[in-house]
């Protein structure tokens, strides 16, 4: 910060991932409305405060432990770098002076200062993203405190891991495997999806989902107005995800001189433009063929869109616009078709279609980007694997299978076994705001008592 | 003059990066953190205790089958 130039670009990109963070706040905002849009009038107030109450508690969690594993982990299972007191993760430990208001100086020799907060807190929304996605597929029938603990599980520990294994400029899996996946749909949405299906095997489906001999029972969104708006909302805020998972300003030269440009997560050049373009292209292949595919639901049309704009992201620094529209409109087909298959099949009640939007457009998302781009660089480093179909087959794999599903499954499993996980049979039917609401209505005949005594 | 101070620094002469960090208890941060960690336990055990004595006490109150009967009705869209 000693000259006016240096000054610039630092304080730009401090001032560019805040104000992602800021935008992405809509993505929480769009998902609180959505599950309370689709979830019944007597859970209506539980099902807003499960939502909610994630906020907290993977922010201190991240802050405790997450942000640390990104920088801990990269070189993945087994082959772990330096866990604690080396250069890469000093300043990301709870209690490094880098994770508090700073100056810099002599003691942040990595230049963390001005960027360690700005970027925690980028990646943390992610994280809320990463739970959020799991809290609507459970909905009307999890244990709050259950659905807690497993979204610190997802949110502070294992997509974070999946982030420093795919996402990490020298994560092992962008090494040896080639993974590409900008812009997250293995490393946030395949992974949420496949952790919210570990748990659904568990969970079960809420009770009249299903009649005697399994056919399935639609329970439709009680308030179409407000899933409306909270899946505009989560459009909006997904603009600062795109956002996010860029870096504004970056030497990319590898030769002779320097040439600035903004790059993917994997410091590789994109621009800006390219990644608007392909955000809006996807998003309306996602939305075309959503609404062909559902006949005109509405419900199914506007997850579509947002399935599209997951299945394109994982090439969509760059993808041509239009295969990122078809791509989008494939990928939607693909996760509506495999809904209703896993439904009549299994037997599971996802009620948001969370699985679908996210695990299934994510997991297709990953693995046709490696036929898309096969024979990319991965990285700016030569020295990585090139981008391949069975590099991202196998990265899509453990995405949404072994940090996904599995870690799911098992958690749910633990805590079912402590018979913590479900609500209580009455509960479910008499809903989660029995309690409450029956307390509101007498707090108002109360009142209502009082104001006829006062008119005689 | 009072120099009692919670920081590491009382003016902001000379050169600003030398300041560091800009917390109060500088040096604290370990304490801070094992603080948080046992807050958030602890929070998860009275939260998880709290929402079975909800469930319990309203399981008495409305989970009688004359009663459920009651509420489910109420929720029926073609029965308001």
């Amino acid at each position: 910060m000693d000259n006016e130039l240096t000054a610039l670009g630092i304080i730009f990109t401090e001032f560019y991932y805040w104000l992602t963070v800021v935008i992405m706040f809509f993505i929480h905002v769009g998902f609180c409305m959505y599950e309370v849009g689709v979830s019944r009038h007597k859970n209506h107030m539980h099902t807003l405060m499960k939502n909610t109450m994630l906020i907290p508690l993977v922010t201190i969690t991240f802050f405790f432990f997450g942000w640390w594993i990104y920088f801990a982990f990269p070189n993945g299972p087994g082959i772990t770098g330096p866990l604690l007191g080396g250069d890469d993760t000093a300043h990301a430990v709870p209690w490094s002076e880098l994770m508090g208001a700073h100056m810099g100086g002599a003691g942040d020799p990595g230049g963390w200062a001005r960027i360690n907060g700005v970027f925690w807190a980028a990646f943390l929304l992610f994280s809320w993203t990463a739970a959020s996605i799991v809290s609507g597929s459970v909905i009307e029938r999890i244990k709050s405190g259950a659905f807690w603990i497993l979204a610190v599980g997802i949110g502070s520990v294992w997509w974070i891991i999946d982030a420093a294994w795919g996402w990490h400029s020298a994560g092992w899996m962008v090494q040896k495997l080639g993974y590409h996946d900008a812009y997250a749909s293995g490393v946030i949405h395949a992974i949420a999806g496949g952790y919210a299906l570990g748990i659904l095997f568990v969970l079960g489906p809420r009770i009249g989902k299903f009649t005697a001999d399994g056919t399935p029972r639609n329970i439709n969104p009680r308030n179409p107005w407000l899933v409306t708006l909270g899946l505009f909302l989560i459009y909006t805020g997904f603009w600062g995800f795109y956002v996010a998972c860029n870096v504004p300003m970056w030497d990319v030269q590898s030769g002779d001189g320097v040439f600035f440009s903004a790059t993917n997560i994997y410091l590789a050049p994109t621009t800006l433009s390219a990644i608007t373009m392909n955000f809006l292209m996807s998003l309306a292949g996602g939305l075309l063929m959503g609404y062909i595919v559902s006949r005109g639901d509405a419900f199914w049309t506007y997850s579509s869109g947002l399935a599209g704009i997951i299945a394109a992201s994982a090439g969509n620094d760059l993808y041509h616009p239009i295969q990122a529209m078809l791509i989008a409109a494939v990928g939607v087909w693909f996760m509506y078709k495999m809904h209703y298959w896993v439904e009549r099949t299994f037997k599971i009640d996802d009620a948001v279609g969370a699985v679908a939007v996210h695990g299934y457009a994510g997991f297709f998302g990953v693995v046709i980007a490696g036929f898309m781009l096969w024979g990319y660089p991965s990285s700016p480093d030569a020295s990585f694997a090139l981008i391949s179909p069975w590099g991202q087959f196998v990265g899509a794999l453990i995405m949404f299978g072994l940090l996904g599903f599995l870690p799911g499954w098992i958690t749910a499993l633990i805590i079912n076994g402590f018979g913590a996980l479900r609500i209580p049979r009455e509960i479910e039917l008499a809903g989660l705001d029995v309690g409450a609401e029956h307390d509101r209505a007498k707090d108002e005949q109360g009142i209502i008592d009082a104001e006829q005594q006062e008119v005689g | 003059m009072i120099t009692t101070s919670t920081g590491q620094f009382t003016d902001f002469a000379g050169n600003i990066s030398d300041i560091g960090p800009l917390y109060p208890f500088v040096g604290g941060e370990v304490l801070f953190f094992l603080i948080g960690l046992a807050l958030w336990i602890v929070w998860h055990i009275v939260q998880i205790n709290i929402e079975n004595k909800t469930y319990d006490d309203e399981i008495k109150r409305f989970g009688n089958k004359t009663t459920l009967k009651k509420i489910i009705k109420r929720e029926d869209p073609y029965n308001p």
